[in-house]
Parts: structure tokens; sequence; C-alpha cells
């Protein structure tokens, strides 16, 4: 008989997720601040099962940075569909509580539970130049759900040897001391390799939010003191009936390029580039 | 088998197979009858006949035992929207399969709090369970607390018979409140429920709306709509700004835009129930 291991893996594969791991709950644990804890989340957490896929390959075709934004999300919204299946999966064939952790933040930019962290603990990658996103060694960048389990599984424990940077992109650096990733947003992100490692890693949060989420949540509260504190009536009018707020509200009711990036930094990855191309 | 009860069968099958866990079906005019102006079925769809009610998605055990109060709603409004996905489907069927029209109870909420249809009042209709004081839900004797959504058609079918024998008091709750007064989820949650059993049945019952959404749903819309008024009134423009632009308000905007705890309860007074409970044994989840 398969291992749950493998058979719970399977079961995510079958379901549409491209890969799966499992890492320990308690390994995260050490990792993790208070409060963002898996074991904070359910106290009997013996298990996190992650899972990933990629956006479609068309995404990569779209050359409005908003669109692709939004078809990426949707490709996200289906990886929460089936972790939170999995969790009603491992409950009703194994017996183990399990849930599926919200996966948005607490207030503005603090996740409930690190999903990148988790990712590389259950070996699905390592962190990156490209914003700290988790590089698969075959895939390139992936989205990324959890399953938090009381049921205790072997974990598939990091990766030995980190995924980025890439050996062109080793060579590139030291030819003209940047990456494909930080050359397409040198704004957002800096770094620097040595002896084919990353040695130190920056990547700003606040400036890419302002550049590529503009019609995120945060972006709509800005828009909404902008028109609290106009006092012309007709400018204020303007703010709130204009084009830019609009879109701003319509992308809240229909969760539409919420929190994706514009994924400039992403395109020319030459980790999984492969899946990237179609005829 | 007559054509009608095959259609039946037909119907609750297919529910069944897309993750019902209990189908039943009310007719429209004993909907009708309890329900206010402006939220009966038949005012929803022109010649309404029958309504469709289908229940499930059901709590993670996981969920439920986080201590993070607002993580069983969050589960709670994913699974919501699985049911209502049911429904979806169940109204496609029987438009395609039986050439009746049917719609969906729609979700819009008729007002600041009032649904357009009260799937809880069409379950009870369908058989599926009867009232509970624990937040006014429909309790099923097996299943415990479900989510409940409705199909409502102008296919006339035979209604399901509503349960006689209320589920709620369960036995032990009729002890408890004889020696104190009290059952599980009142103590859990006198601020909003109040209730009186006499000789083993509810005689009164209160579930506070009100307050229960100002305690459990913190980000709901209409916190947002408090927390911008409250905004907009602010005359200091550096109150204003940390207002607009705080942990507070950004949860209630990001709640809407996941869709995450708008109108789930906190589930503490389901959470103690015996019945619902007793849903879970059966399905051994250990810690
Ligand atoms: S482009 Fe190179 S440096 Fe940038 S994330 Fe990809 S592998 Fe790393
Ligand atoms: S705990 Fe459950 S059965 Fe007991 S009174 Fe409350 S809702 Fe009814």
């Amino acid at each position: 008989m398969r291992n749950p291991e493998d058979a719970i893996k399977k079961w995510a594969i079958g379901q549409n997720a491209l890969v799966a791991g499992i890492a320990s709950a308690s390994d995260i644990d050490q990792l993790q601040a208070e409060g963002h804890r898996p074991s904070d989340i359910l106290p009997s957490a013996k298990s996190v099962i992650v899972i990933g896929s990629l956006p479609f390959a068309g995404t990569w075709r779209i050359p409005d940075y908003k669109v692709v934004g939004e078809v990426a999300f949707q490709c996200n919204e289906e990886l929460y569909r089936i972790a939170y299946h999995m969790a009603d999966y491992i409950e009703s064939k194994y017996g183990y509580e399990s849930l599926f952790p919200p996966p948005d933040s607490i207030g503005n930019w603090s996740p409930l539970l690190d999903i990148k962290r988790c990712a590389e603990m259950a070996g699905l990658g390592s962190r990156s130049l490209a914003g700290e996103m988790i590089l698969h060694p075959e895939y390139g960048f992936l989205y990324f759900a959890v399953t938090i389990t009381s049921m205790p599984l072997v974990s598939d424990g990091p990766l030995k040897d980190p995924v980025c940077p890439a050996p062109s992109c080793v060579r590139l650096f030291e030819k003209i001391g940047t990456t494909p990733c930080m050359n397409a947003c040198p704004d957002c992100l800096s770094g620097t390799i040595k002896d084919g490692r990353i040695v130190s890693s920056r990547y700003d949060r606040n400036r890419c939010a302002t550049r590529a989420q503009s019609t995120s949540p945060p972006a709509l509260q800005r828009q909404i003191l902008g028109a609290a504190e106009e006092t012309n009536p007709a400018k204020r009018k303007m703010i709130v009936l204009g084009d830019y707020f609009s879109r701003s509200v319509k992308s809240l009711s229909y969760r539409s390029h919420l929190d994706a990036t514009c994924m400039e930094c992403w395109r020319p990855c030459p980790v999984g580039m492969k899946y990237r191309v179609k005829k | 088998m007559s054509n009608l009860a095959v259609a039946e069968k037909k119907i609750k099958e297919f529910a069944r197979k897309n993750g019902s866990l209990i189908t039943g079906i009310a007719s429209v005019s004993s909907i009708d009858e309890e329900a206010p102006k402006g939220h009966r079925p038949s005012e929803v769809l022109e010649g309404a006949k029958s309504v469709i009610v289908v229940g499930g998605g059901k709590i993670n055990l996981g969920a439920y035992k986080s201590p993070m109060a607002y993580i069983p709603g969050y589960i709670s409004s994913v699974k919501v929207s699985g049911v209502h996905r049911i429904a979806f489907k169940l109204a496609d069927f029987i438009e395609k399969e039986f050439d009746h029209y049917a719609i969906f109870s729609p979700q819009a909420l008729s007002g600041a709090n009032q649904p357009v249809i009260d799937d809880q009042l069409c379950a009870i209709k369908a058989g599926l369970g009867t009232r509970a004081i624990a937040a006014y839900r429909v309790l099923n004797k097996t299943h415990g607390f479900l989510n409940y959504a409705s199909v409502i058609t102008t296919m006339p079918l035979e209604s399901d018979t509503p349960i006689k024998k209320p589920v709620c008091p369960a036995p032990e709750c009729v002890e408890m409140y004889e020696e104190s007064q009290t059952t599980p989820c009142l103590q859990v949650c006198p601020q909003c429920l109040k209730a009186e059993i006499k000789d083993g049945t509810i005689k009164k019952i209160k579930f506070n709306r009100m307050i229960h959404e100002s305690r459990s749903q913190t980000t709901s819309t209409s916190a947002f709509q408090k927390i911008l008024l409250e905004a907009l009134n602010e005359p200091d423009p550096e109150k204003k700004k940390m207002m607009l632009l705080g942990d507070f308000f950004s949860r209630t905007i990001r709640s809407m835009a996941y869709n995450y705890n708008l109108s789930n309860t906190t589930i503490e007074c389901l959470r103690v129930c015996p019945v619902e409970q007793r849903s879970y044994s059966k399905q051994k989840a250990r810690g």
C-alpha cells in the first residue's frame, strides 16, 4: 500500500496541483514569529502540506500588466480551492484535524502564515533575488497554498542547493553586476552574488506595491483618504467617480488584480522558462 | 414509481453527487406563509412551486480547534460558497433536465441585514432540521449545523415533511437547563442569546443580531461602513489618516476583497453544542 505522504501528494496532483511537498510544522514554528506559527493556527499541527502551480503560459503573452496580474491571480485562487478541499480530504480519509489557513494578510502587510517559508521547508524551492519569491528547480516561480494538519507525516525538508542564482545569472552578474530579474526591476530589487551564491538580497515591498498593485486594497484606502481630504467638491467628485477609483472598487468586488505583482521580474528568469513558452 | 418520484430521486441524487450532505424539498406556499413580504420565494420567481434545499459545507474539525477566533469564520465563508455552488449547479440541472424555470436563491441582501430568501426557514420547511437556540440556526440531528442554499423552481414536486420533534434542546441541554437555567450555547454567549425551555421544548428564543454582529463580525461590510463614517467625520487630519490607513480599516477592506470573515459568526455557540459535537464524533478526527 502506498504511504500516506505519497497518497496525499498524488491526491493533490490529481486535483490539478503541479507539485506537492510536506514540511514539519515544528520546523516552521522555530523560524516564525509568535502569532504566525502553524501551531498558533492549529495547536495540534504536525505537518504542513504545500501545493504549488504555475499560471497559464498564455499569461506571459498578455501585453497589459494589469490583465497579467488578474489572470495569474485566478490560478492562485484555484490552488486555494484545492488546499481547502485537501483539509476535508485528510479529515475524512485519515481522521486528523486539518485546516486551510486564510492566505490573506492580517492588517496591512503581515500574512498569517509565511507561505514562502512553508514552501521552502517542504523542499519546493529556495528564495530568489526576484522579490524573495520561491524558485522551484524545475518549474521556476510557482504559486503556493498550504494545508495544516495534525497528521504526522515525513517531511521533505528544504533543498540542499539553492536554485537561485541560475548558472547563467551568475555569469551575467560577474560580467555586468546584475541578473535578469534585478535588471527588469532595479527599483524594487537589488542583491549581490559571490562564488555563485546570493550574499545579499533586498526587495522593497512598499515600492513594489505602489508600482504593481495599483488597484489593491491599500491603493483603495489611499484613494479614500485622498477623497476625504479633498475640500473642493468638484475634485472630490472626480476622484470618487473617476476611472482609477472605479477600477479599484471593481478590483475589490470581482477579486481581480488585488495582490498580484506585475511579474516583470518573474518573466526573464531562466529557471522554468520552457514552461512559459508554448506554440 | 411515479414520474414525480423519479424526478425527485434524480434531483436529490444530483445534489448528493455534487456535495450536498442532505437535501430536502419544501412547497413554496409553506415558505410564503411564514416569510415576510418581499422575502417569499413566489416574489423572487414568478410561478415558483417548489424550493429544494441543499445542506453541507461543514467546517473542518481543524478549523473548530483553532484558537484564532476568525479562522472558523473564514473557513465557514469558504464553505458557504461551496454550498451555493451546489445550488447553482442544481438549478442548471433542473432547467436542462426537466425544462422548468429554476434559480438558486440570491445571496444579495435587501437592506442592511435582510437576506432576500431565508435559507434557514427553507431548510426547516424542507424537513432538514429545526431552529436551535444557538444563533437561531437550523440544527440537524445527524449533521449538526450545516450551511444551506436553496433552489427555487416552477417545477411542482412533493414536499418533505418538516421535522416534528425539535432537535434543540438536546437531552443534556434540557437537564442542564433544569439544573442551572442555561444551556451550553446560552452559557457561552449570554449577551447575544436568550431562551426559555419548558417541558423539554423551547418556549422563548432570542438572538440579538445587533450585539452579535458588533462582537463577531468586526470585519463585515457594516464594520467598513462604520469606520468610514467615523473617519469622514474626524476633524483632525492626522487621526483621519491613521483611521483610513490603519490596520483595522485595512482588515475590513481585505475582508471584502477576499470574501473573508464577512458575515460569519465566531461560532463559539455552535462549537459547544452537544449535537454538533456528536456530528463530528463519527469522523474520529485525531488531535
Ligand atoms: S533571474 Fe536569475 S537571479 Fe533572478 S530569480 Fe531567476 S535565477 Fe535568480
Ligand atoms: S447547545 Fe445545541 S442543542 Fe443545546 S440548547 Fe444550544 S443549540 Fe440547542
